[in-house]
């Protein structure tokens, strides 16, 4: 992998690597088990939970006394999990049809393309959040318990993460096609009676390729935005429980401390005087996006600019003036 | 559905709970909502474009190197979610306030909407955005062969820069609006719904019903697809080539 010798790659995946694999490890030996910190001594007395940052290391504690910390460890592996997930889903079912469409059926393509275009003008997370209000918000609201089985709700909102973005990463995967079927080794290709199977496997899959690694991270991206997104709006992964809160309201509360839950849970309590709480999440979802924004600009610098056509393309150095003519004068090695 | 928006003086949304909330029509009073989503997304837009740009004629006099640099530092702050901008912009209000008792900005919405610090909050990430895209954009103008002819006709580097990649450079982003409006539109709810400011989106969340949802499709993408349509005429007017 060509990628690994990139810097900024290296950062970004040892980024992802540590907290994914170490939250993983953590719900391995220690069951996801979160501790509660007892109650602590200052100099005025007993502190009550939540502990600011200064008082429980290294990031201070939630009302249930819960570190922050260990609290995001063990929601990394759902949070990340869920992007990965999804951004698969979506990456394999636009990169295929996305390549299929274009290559078989261009007219269609062609027609379909403007109807596709238009899902641009909407943004994402409210479509997501009215296809999923029903299903995970009101309906357990109401009643207070959710109509639909757990799995069922997960499957749902896969689906619906997966196919939120599903016209427009086809029309971004069908545009790279299309633009390399421009270029020009493919009329030899088509002159010389390469049939379209042979275009798709020779021609067009090591180009792509690195795209599609490329999108993956990038709709991995997506993904972490849109749930953070769903979070504020009050949908959490699977849905929610009702709990009760530091203030003793009950309220929505997420159930696998999966961060765009937490966000959403307890973004009120910014402008309190436990801003930490809302802002740990935050906090660890921005350097994930950032880790992985950076995987993404080190992989398309160790490969080239692939995926995006106005990167710098490294000018071909003119080597014949350095120093050395190209040429030798024969007659001074004769004397 | 079909029948209630041909009429769309029929659509009506509900307040309050669904036993005992009345029903009111939609139609005069949620342009009201719509009026100042479009006026905070235009803004944001031609703000954005305006600091971008004269972060650009800064940057091109730097020398490449600090380029570079720059390049890569405003690519990994574009990836920043618009949640934590908004976020530390409101702790940053807030901590000014607690500092000098002095409330800035409204930070939060209530009967009254705040509009001074949404809108700067909105145009950080996209001034971002533009600023790199631009850069790229401006690069690669650079490089053509009539930046030669012009520097070699004597013109300085500034007006060259200014005049001539300038109007190039700003048509080449016709090719990225989409990406940049889709991205500020998402961008848009978020801040409807943190800062509490009653926009458009912010009452498709609070009404969310199929008639609404149209109607709020519907309200959104025409203006921007007009506008899509009427930069794609003043492009080929001003610097021809083929519409698209």
């Amino acid at each position: 992998m060509k990628a690994f010798k990139n810097l900024s790659f290296v950062i970004g995946f040892s980024f992802i690597a540590l907290i994914l694999g170490g939250s993983l490890v953590y719900g391995w030996v220690c069951g996801d088990a979160i501790p509660v910190v007892p109650l602590k001594f200052g100099e005025e007395g007993a502190i009550k939970p939540p502990y600011g940052p200064m008082d429980h290391l290294p990031f201070g504690t939630n009302a249930l006394g819960q570190s922050m910390f260990l609290v995001m460890v063990v929601g990394a592996k759902f949070t990340l999990g869920i992007a990965f997930l999804v951004a698969f889903l979506r990456f394999v079912l636009s990169a295929f049809i996305g390549t299929v469409m274009t290559l078989y059926v261009p007219k269609f393509t062609a027609w379909i393309r403007p109807f596709l275009q238009t899902f641009y003008y909407y943004p994402i997370t409210l479509l997501a959040f009215m296809m999923l209000y029903w299903v995970l918000f009101e309906d357990g609201l109401v009643g207070g318990e959710f109509s639909y089985s757990f799995s069922a709700r997960v499957l749902i909102e896969l689906a619906v993460l997966t196919l939120a973005a599903f016209p427009i990463s086809t029309l971004i995967v069908s545009n790279e096609v299309k633009d390399i079927m421009k270029q020009e080794f493919m009329e030899s290709v088509q002159v010389l009676g390469g049939n379209r199977r042979h275009i798709l496997r020779k021609h067009l899959l090591p180009f792509l390729k690195p795209r599609f690694v490329i999108l993956f991270l990038r709709e991995a991206i997506q993904v972490l935005i849109l749930l953070s997104h769903l979070g504020i709006l009050g949908i959490f992964f699977g849905g929610g429980a009702l709990m009760e809160d530091l203030f003793g309201n009950s309220a929505m509360a997420s159930l696998s401390n999966e961060w765009s839950g937490l966000i959403g849970r307890d973004f009120k309590y910014l402008f309190t005087t436990y801003t930490w709480i809302p802002f740990m999440p935050i906090l660890f979802l921005t350097l994930s996006i950032i880790a992985l924004k950076l995987m993404v600009e080190g992989y398309q610098e160790a490969y080239g600019g692939v995926g995006e056509k106005r990167k710098d393309v490294p000018v071909a150095e003119d080597t014949r003036l350095n120093g050395k003519g190209d040429f030798e004068r024969i007659d001074r090695k004769i004397g | 559905m079909v029948v209630s928006l041909v009429q769309p003086g029929s659509i009506t949304y509900s307040t309050g709970d669904y036993n005992t909330g009345s029903q009111y029509p939609l139609f005069p009073y949620v342009f009201e909502f719509y009026g100042y989503s479009l006026s905070i997304l235009f803004l944001g837009f031609i703000l954005a474009l305006v600091i971008a740009v004269s972060l650009i004629m800064i940057t091109f006099q730097l020398s490449v190197k600090k380029r570079t640099a720059l390049m890569k530092l405003s690519t990994i702050l574009e990836a920043v979610p618009d949640l934590f901008v908004i976020a530390m912009a409101q702790l940053f209000i807030i901590f000014l306030f607690k500092q000098t008792g002095i409330l800035f900005f409204d930070v939060v919405g209530a009967y009254e909407r705040p509009f001074i610090l949404p809108l700067i909050t909105y145009t950080i990430l996209p001034t971002i955005f533009l600023y790199r895209t631009l850069t790229l954009l401006f690069d690669e103008e650079l490089r053509k062969p009539y930046v030669e002819l012009a520097r070699g006709k004597g013109l300085t580097d500034f007006r060259v820069l200014f005049v001539h990649v300038f109007r190039n450079g700003l048509m080449g982003l016709l090719h990225h609006s989409k990406m940049i409006l889709a991205f500020m539109l998402s961008n848009l709810i978020m801040l409807e719904i943190i800062f509490n400011t009653r926009g458009i989106t912010w009452f498709v969340y609070h009404h969310p019903t199929p008639e609404i949802a149209t109607v709020s499709i519907l309200l959104l993408a025409v203006p921007i697809l007009l506008f899509e349509q009427g930069m794609n005429k003043l492009k080929s007017s001003i610097v021809g080539g083929e519409e698209g």
